[in-house]
This record gives structure tokens, sequence and C-alpha cells, in this order.
């Protein structure tokens, strides 16, 4: 069988093919995991988002114009119910300690420099303090930052996934770069470029 | 080029084996959806644009739009609408601005009337030094340097085009007599001096005099005046005067009504204050009306003040005002405002106090008594004021004319209990009459019926006299009083 696009099994799944719509599950389902943790710090919540981003999608499938990629909907979806889970939480989270999911993530891949146990603990201390940046972001610079440089959407997907100019997308971006390296250099972390 | 932070956002990484939690996930998503396990409703909120512009976007705003190339796609935030929305129409405001302002400076355009070669005339074309101070012709004030705001310098235009007024009073406009109304308006004033002449010798001290208005002659001199005006005009201008005509004859005709509605009581203040001694009477003639007052002083009236030195006074001098209408040259009527303070001497209050009065000595046909007699009332309201024949009460402004039927209701339940008494249970009805007179107080009691000529009826006169209503202006008010026993 063909490999079908998302467009195509999004018709399928408008018919009444679910299968075809469990495949679109599992063709976005990491991003959309990845986008809830960062958003929740929280993997049972992001597990919970993740899923009824799904659903969602789902039973408003009828409502899906095709202007845009599917997964961008997706994207859209999530974003809002990652801010709602937010917004119900009675406490602030806290960020940088061992528990947060993205350094547990962080910890279990295996890259190459995990050989060096010094490279990986001072890798570990960098990208601990860089959430703790990110946590420090606004939730509208957090997500354009996490869907722009952490999920690699471009500015137009973003744009598409947050209704907003890509001029607003592209100047959030230069923002929470300049606040994150702001933070990261008052830890003591000195990232060189301006990202340009 | 990339720094190390994108790098290391860009190199996160993902957690457990995603594939396989991706798995799992699509089959959890499956069984729900087979199961039917969907929420109810689609949420409309989940579907719509997360994150809408915040309060940081709106300050980068100038930034955004330089670095937004592209139109924004698939966006149904409203609030960045409306952000858009509100900014076109500020800047389509300021472009009207500055269409009105060169607008404004605009200079009409030459008229070719035949001229010829009459370049400095007032037909000749702008100078250049008119428009050379803006780049469009626009002479903007000092305040509109910093800022296009649209402010214009009429005086800075006015130096630098010397030939604009005269040019405007040439314009097509100016010739259909718009900008005529500067030539008409000396016309008030020469009647203002002309009153004034008149009031000069007035005021010498000898005494004030009678103002002889002559509204009509004056408004056919008016209406001559504008007549030859509206000559010059055109045939907008002959609208005018036959409008001014109209309205003249409208007024005249209503100052007649009212004058001669007004000349009775006049006639009777005439008559109140005798001249004893003719003396010195000074007449001469005023307007007794300011210049405002054009439309009472157009119709044609003597006013005889006549002074009499024997009357006691407390001050000044105390006139007699005599009215006489006279028709006028262009029909008219006779118009009269007696105003004292044109007599150059104060005018007793009793004098003014009296002029509205009833009739002098009870006398038949006057106004007040003919209103009164239709309204139904017996005696004037104004009897025994002046006259002093009638009885009306003295305090007349502020009685009614007769008991309300709540004060007699009222004084009657009060003595009713008493009046009941008088008859015993078995008694059959009795009917009373009560009369009351003009201090509320019960002059006479008439009893009828089954106590009449029984010794219930001085019982029941006896408690019928103590009803007591309000003073009211009438001499006598009869109340029927019907009695039935307990």
């Amino acid at each position: 069988m063909a490999k079908l696009t998302d467009r195509e099994l999004v018709d399928l799944a408008r018919q009444g093919d679910v299968d075809a719509f469990g495949q679109l599950v599992r063709r976005h389902q990491p991003r959309i995991m990845r986008l809830a943790l960062h958003m929740l710090r929280s993997r049972s919540e992001a597990e919970d988002v993740a899923q009824e981003t799904f659903i969602r999608a789902y039973q408003a499938l009828t409502r899906f114009d095709g202007r845009s990629e599917p997964y961008t909907w997706f994207y859209r979806i999530a974003v809002n119910l990652s801010l709602n889970t937010i917004r119900s939480r009675k406490t602030a989270r806290t960020s940088g300690d061992s528990s947060d999911p993205r350094l547990e993530a962080f910890m279990v891949e295996s890259r190459p420099e995990a050989a060096n146990p010094g490279q990986t603990a001072s890798s570990r201390q960098e990208y601990q303090a860089l959430c703790a940046g990110i946590d420090s972001l606004s939730d509208t610079l957090r997500t354009t930052l996490i869907l722009v440089c952490v999920d690699g959407l471009s500015h137009e997907e973003a744009a598409q996934v947050l209704g907003a100019p890509e001029g607003t997308i592209a100047w959030r971006i230069h923002e929470a770069r300049r606040k994150l390296r702001e933070f990261m250099a008052g830890r003591g972390f000195k990232l060189d470029g301006d990202g340009s | 080029m990339t720094s190390k932070l994108d790098e290391m956002l860009a190199a996160w990484p993902l957690a457990k084996s995603p594939q396989l939690e991706a798995d799992e996930a699509a089959e959890r998503v499956v069984r729900a959806v087979q199961a039917g396990q969907l929420p109810a409703s689609i949420d409309e909120s989940l579907l719509a644009s997360p994150l809408p512009k915040t309060s940081e976007d709106q300050d980068s705003q100038h930034s955004t739009q330089s670095l937004s190339s592209r139109p924004r796609l698939g966006s149904a935030t409203p609030g960045i609408g409306v952000e858009t929305k509100m900014a076109k129409d500020r800047t389509r405001d300021r472009t009207s601005f500055q269409e009105l302002a060169k607008l404004a400076t605009t200079p009409p355009p030459p008229i070719s009337v035949g001229v010829g070669s009459e370049k400095s005339g007032p037909h000749a074309p702008i100078p250049p030094s008119a428009s050379s101070s803006g780049s469009a012709g626009v002479v903007r004030g000092e305040e509109a340097q910093s800022s296009d705001s649209g402010i214009v310098d009429l005086k800075a235009i006015a130096n630098a085009d010397p030939t604009g007024s005269h040019r405007a009073q040439t314009t097509p406009l100016a010739s259909q007599g718009l900008f005529d109304e500067d030539e008409s308006a000396p016309a008030k004033p020469a009647v203002s001096e002309k009153a004034a002449a008149k009031l000069a010798p007035a005021s010498d001290g000898k005494a004030v005099a009678s103002a002889v208005a002559q509204p009509a002659a004056a408004s056919v001199k008016k209406a001559a005046d504008t007549k030859s005006a509206a000559e010059k005009k055109g045939g907008g201008g002959i609208v005018i005067v036959l409008g001014a005509l109209v309205a003249a004859g409208a007024i005249a005709a209503g100052v007649f009504f009212f004058v001669k509605s007004q000349h009775r009581p006049s006639t009777v203040a005439q008559t109140t204050i005798q001249a004893v001694d003719q003396g010195p009477k000074v007449k001469g003639s005023t307007k007794a009306t300011p210049a405002g007052a054009v439309s009472v002083a157009q119709a044609d009236t003597d006013l005889d003040t006549v002074v009499d030195p024997n009357t006691p006074q407390t001050g000044g001098q105390r006139p007699t005002f005599k009215f006489h209408s006279k028709p006028g040259a262009g029909g008219g009527a006779a118009a009269v405002i007696p105003e004292p303070t044109t007599a150059g001497g104060g005018v007793d209050p009793k004098l003014i106090a009296n002029v509205p009065t009833g009739p002098v000595g009870g006398g038949s046909g006057d106004l007040a008594e003919a209103m009164k007699t239709a309204a139904g009332g017996g005696t004037g309201l104004g009897q025994g004021v002046v006259g002093g024949g009638g009885a009306g009460p003295t305090n007349q402004g502020n009685v009614a004319q007769r008991p309300s039927q709540g004060q007699v209701a009222g004084a009657i339940n009060s003595v009713m209990p008493t009046v009941r008494a008088c008859l015993g249970s078995d008694d059959p009805v009795s009917h009373a009459t009560v009369t009351l007179q003009s201090d509320g107080t019960v002059k006479s009691v008439s009893v009828t019926g089954f106590a009449a000529g029984k010794p219930q009826e001085g019982c029941i006169k006896g408690a019928l006299t103590k009803m007591t209503v309000s003073p009211f202006a009438e001499a006598t008010y009869p109340v029927p009083v019907t009695i039935r026993p307990n």
C-alpha cells in the first residue's frame, strides 16, 4: 500500500475510515507529545493532552477546511488544550528540578557526548538552565519558541497554528531568543551568536 | 548562522521511544473513536487561534509590519482584525484632513469675463508666490511644521496673495449677493439713530413724551430700501423683498389684534388717573421699543404722556399713558409697548397694578367681566378692587372659585355623626341645604323632608352650621346634604 499523504488520510477519515485516522495519529503523535511536554512539563498531562488532541480533531474533522496541513491543525488544538490545562492548574509548576520530563528525556537520549560524563553533566546543566529560561517566558513567547525552535516549524506554519502574522512570529522568536540569552548569561552560560 | 542556543533547542531530545509511544497512542485513540467516546459537542475554542496578539506584540507592531512580507494566512483572530481596521481608519482620517487643508487653500479657478489683458485686475491669475510656500499650494502654520496635522495658516495665505480678497468678491457666488449681508446691515443702525434722535429731546428733563412710532412708513421705507438693494442683487433679492413684505404684513396684523385686545384696559387705566391740572405737557416722539423689537414698533402709534403734578408721588413723574392707534400707510396697526423707562420719570407701581383690574365702579362691559360671566361665575374676580362694588374676598389671587368636592365632602363627614344623632333610628330621610359663604363658614341652613318643622330641625341646623371649608371666591355656595338615620 502506497504511503498516503495527510490530506488523503483526512479524506479517508472523513469517510469513516478510523484506521486512516489512526495512521495520522502515529505520524504526528511524537511531535504533539513533545509540544505538550514542553508546554506542560508533566508527562501525564502531556499524554492526556496528546490523546485528547486527536480525539477532538477526529470529532471536528468536518470543520477542517484543508487550507493548511492537518498537522498544523493538530498543533492548534494541542496548544489550546495545553493552555487550558495550564490555566486550570491551581498552583504554578516549578521548573528546573530533576523531575522535569524535558530533562528526563535528555538523559534518556543517547547522544555522542554522552560517552563523556563531564560533557554530559555540563550539557545537563545547560539544558536545566535553558528549561528555567523557557519557563520564565510568557505563554506567547514560550509557545512560539517551542513551535519554531524546538519542533522545527517554519514561521509560516507557526503563523497558521497560532493565527498570527509571520512578522509577529518572527518578532516573538527574536524576543524569546534575546530574553533567553539574557537569562542564560545571568546564569553564567555564554551563548554565542544572535541566532540570525 | 545559528547560535548555540538554536542548536540546543533544535536538538532537544524526545522522550522514550517515540514510535512505540505513538503506536500506543494511536491504538488508544482508535479504540476511543470506535467506542464512541467522543465529547458531546465540538469545542469551538479549541479550533480558534490560540494566543492572539498581546501587548508585547502591539509594542512591536511597527517592527512586525516591516517584517511581514506576506499576507496572514488562515487567521481568524478578531483582535488583530480590529487593530488593522482602526489603523486604516486613522490613516484615512489623516488623509481626509490633508485633503481638506488643500481644498481650503486651493484658489478659485480664474474667471474668463473678457477683461482681456488686465493682468493685475481682480481676475488675474494667482501670483506664483501664493503657491510657492507649500509644495502643493498649502500654507502650513508654524505649529503644523512638526506634525502634518492639516493646520492652515490663513494669515500667511492672505499675505502671500494680497489680491485674494478682491478676487473672492468677484467670484460668481459673490456676484449673486451671498456676501452682501454686510451691506444691508447698516439699515438697523439707521433706524436706531433715528430713534435716538427722537429720544434726545425727551431726555432734556422736562418730560417724556409720546412715542410716535411709524412702523408702517418705516416698513415701506425699509421695503423700498430692500427693493432697491434687491434690484441690485437680481432675482434672489426679489424673493427676499417679497418675503419681507409678507412678514411685515403678518406682523402688522398680529400687532393689530394684540392692540385691539389690549385697548379696553388701557382706556380704563387712562380714566383711572385724571389729569387735574393740564400743567406742562411735553409731547415728544420716541420709539418705545429697542431696536430689537422692530416688529412691534412697526405700528403707527401715538403715545401721549400726561404728567399730573398734583398727584401724590414718591419720586419722579407720574405719567398717564394714552394709546391711540392710527392705521399706518401700509395697513399696519397700532402697537403699544408701554415701557415707562423711556419716559424719563418713574411710574407709580399702583398705577401699573390697577391697570388690569376690573371695571370702574362696577360698570358693565368690561372684558374681564365678560370673561367671568362666560365662565359661569357670579361676581367678578376683580370686583371691589377698583370699583369696590363687589363682595368678593380680598385675597382673590390665592383662593379657589368655589370649594372643592373633597373639601365639601370632608366637612359634611365631620359633622354628619352629630347630624345623624339628631334623628331616631326609625326616622325617614331628611334633606338639608347648607349655604356656604366666601370665608368658608356656613351662612344658612335649610332643612326639608322629615325633620322640617320638627324639633330635630334645630338640632340638624346647629350641627350643620359647624361645617367649615377653605375660603373661596364666590359669594355663596349651596351644598345639598342628605341625612339618613343610623
